[in-house]
């Protein structure tokens, strides 16, 4: 179990995440604001928990590697390296501006921080999948993190990386599930019901574990539990249960946030209740 | 069905058994280099690498576009994954796949389309390829290659192991003659084309094992009078700058483009392409599959019946020297 001190300073470190994904997205006039934040807590413990990622953290080679698989969440996954230190927080400001290193959707080449260009659904698992089978054949002491989305897991990709992830026994391997429970055309159960997730999955022989994926302390428990040799061979699946535009009441829950401006009047109101 | 031995006319060299050989001599130069096989080894070749490098081997099922995404991170790893399989499964499945997760991010992933064209055969349209070289040639920053031999892939297997980034092979099924020299090194590349027979009256370009058919034509038109010279390009994404000067010494006479690929899209599109770029006026003569799929029959049969070889090739080329 995690300190509950530390647990509080990832809690402050998300709110200060959420700030800038709306910061961000106003800004923009455009992007993603639902996705984005119901995947914040899961980032907070990615990067400033298990990884404890800084500055410097993506130079080296032996780390762990963490896939933005909904890559329009890509305000969420720039606002925590800017939360982190990776990128300089003024930069956010530049979102999907031309010429931006900021890009819609996450582009490796133009920001090495980010560790694979993804936006078309369902392709990141499988690279994540590549890296974690990397992991093994170095046998290096790292996982290979794929966060993924409910809507995404419509896509036959994302079956076929967790067929071979379960036949190969990839246990590098951790897929995040950001199941907000709301794709772009509506609920999940009017656009494709794949639940329940959990048997699926465990009769692919992964590892499950399901939890609430706003709640800070079970998050990182969850992070750590998949991050260590208690689920044996297994990949691991983490289903974190959130909430889309979380944090921000109007937004919170409703399909039509999924993509959408924010107007100044939204930015004011949506900071107040983020920061508190 | 394990690696069979080619029934293969006297002289005749299958593409993939090359790759074969290769893919052993490069895995012990450089152990970055894995294979990737989407449940057809023992069509690709790799059967032998397998068993040599059990660890360097991956088997993703019948499973393109999950394949592709691993190679993607394989390469990320500072892995070389080499991608094989069906020309077809390869560029139709896993199209966006191949544009998203590898081109886009410029990453070190060779793919080799095997069965590339129609010389397949007998199996018919839905595992042959016609389009294979529009796709890859219209995703951003792959180079895509299509031996003309056995010892032209030997070249390009050189090539492709060394140059960074995504590249694309596409090799074809039936066994071909060898019309090209023997590899001289290790590091001896493709070049930017080959003269493959002399002649003043036409000029031809062509691409893959289709050469041969295409060098026969030449040589029985040569009997009738009629002099072709024939260049044979394997690489056709980024197409040398050098075959511009070639085209540009034919000033006023017919250019056809042979190749066993969909008129749209191939080699005559890159060469059209190239010579517009470089402000040389041209009328390019497009033999090569219209636009339609292939179907079933015995390869040099259905070559035939596209048009591609034999009588109506050479009908072809004779009316288009003539012109």
């Amino acid at each position: 179990m995690t300190d509950q001190k530390d647990i509080e300073k990832l809690e402050a470190s998300a709110r200060r995440i959420r700030a800038h994904i709306l910061t961000q997205i106003n800004a923009a006039g455009s992007g993603h604001p639902g996705g984005s934040m119901s995947c914040v807590e899961i980032l907070a413990a990615l990067f400033s928990h298990r990884a404890a990622a800084g500055a410097n953290w993506f130079g080296r080679n032996a780390r762990d590697h963490v896939i933005l698989s909904k890559g329009h969440a890509a305000p969420a996954l720039y606002a925590t390296f800017a939360e982190v230190g990776m990128i300089p927080e003024a930069e956010l400001l530049t979102l999907r501006q031309l010429g931006s290193r900021l890009q819609g959707h996450p582009d490796r080449t133009r920001l090495p921080e980010v560790e694979m260009s993804t936006g078309s659904l369902g392709q990141g698992l499988s690279v994540s999948l590549g890296i974690a089978l990397a992991l093994k054949l170095r046998n290096e002491p790292f996982y290979s993190y794929a966060i993924l989305g409910d809507g995404e897991i419509n896509s036959g990709q994302i079956w076929e990386a967790i067929a071979y992830a379960g036949t190969h026994k990839v246990n590098r391997l951790v897929a995040i599930l950001d199941a907000n429970g709301i794709q772009n055309d509506g609920r999940i159960e009017e656009v494709l019901e794949l639940r329940p997730y959990a048997p699926k999955l465990e009769a692919f022989g992964w590892a499950v574990r399901e939890f609430d994926g706003q709640n800070m302390a079970e998050v990182v428990d969850a992070v750590d539990w998949a991050s260590s040799d208690a689920p044996g061979d297994k990949p691991r699946f983490l289903i974190a249960h959130t909430t889309k535009g979380a944090g921000v009441s109007f937004m919170s829950d409703r399909a039509d946030w999924h993509s959408h401006t924010i107007s100044d009047e939204q930015l004011k109101a949506g900071l107040k209740e983020v920061m508190g | 069905m394990a690696a069979t031995p080619t029934n293969a006319p006297e002289g005749f060299v299958s593409l993939r058994d090359v790759f074969g050989d290769a893919i052993m001599a490069l895995g012990a130069r450089d152990p970055r280099i894995l294979m990737l096989d989407a449940d057809l080894a023992s069509s690709t070749r790799t059967m032998k690498f397998k068993k040599t490098y059990p660890d360097r081997h991956y088997n993703f099922g019948i499973a393109e576009q999950n394949m592709v995404g691993a190679a993607a991170g394989f390469a990320i790893s500072g892995y070389i994954p080499f991608v094989n399989t069906f020309a077809s499964f390869l560029s139709r499945r896993a199209c966006d796949q191949i544009a998203v997760s590898v081109a886009y991010p410029k990453l070190n992933v060779k793919f080799f389309g095997f069965h590339g064209g129609i010389n397949l055969g007998e199996d018919g349209a839905t595992q042959q390829a016609v389009e294979d070289l529009a796709i890859m040639q219209g995703i951003p920053g792959i180079r895509c290659y299509a031996p003309i031999d056995g010892n032209d892939l030997a070249r390009v297997m050189n090539e492709v192991a060394e140059v960074e980034g995504p590249t694309y092979v596409r090799l074809s099924r039936f066994p071909s003659p060898l019309v090209t020299p023997p590899v001289a090194s290790e590091t001896e590349r493709a070049a930017a084309f080959r003269v493959l027979t002399e002649g003043k009256d036409l000029l031809v370009f062509t691409t893959s094992t289709l050469a041969a058919k295409v060098i026969e034509a030449a040589n029985a038109l040569k009997t009738e009078g009629i002099g072709i010279r024939v260049l044979g390009i394997t690489r056709l994404k980024p197409l040398g700058n050098e075959i511009a000067a070639e085209v540009k010494a034919f000033a006023g006479k017919s250019i056809a483009v042979v190749e066993e690929h969909s008129i749209h899209g191939g080699l005559a599109d890159g060469l059209s392409a190239l010579l517009d770029g470089a402000g040389i006026a041209h009328r390019i003569e497009r033999i090569g599959v219209p636009d339609r799929f292939g179907e079933s029959g015995h390869p040099d049969a259905l070559l035939e019946a596209f048009g591609l070889a034999g009588a109506p090739l050479r009908a072809r080329l004779k009316a288009t020297a003539k012109r």
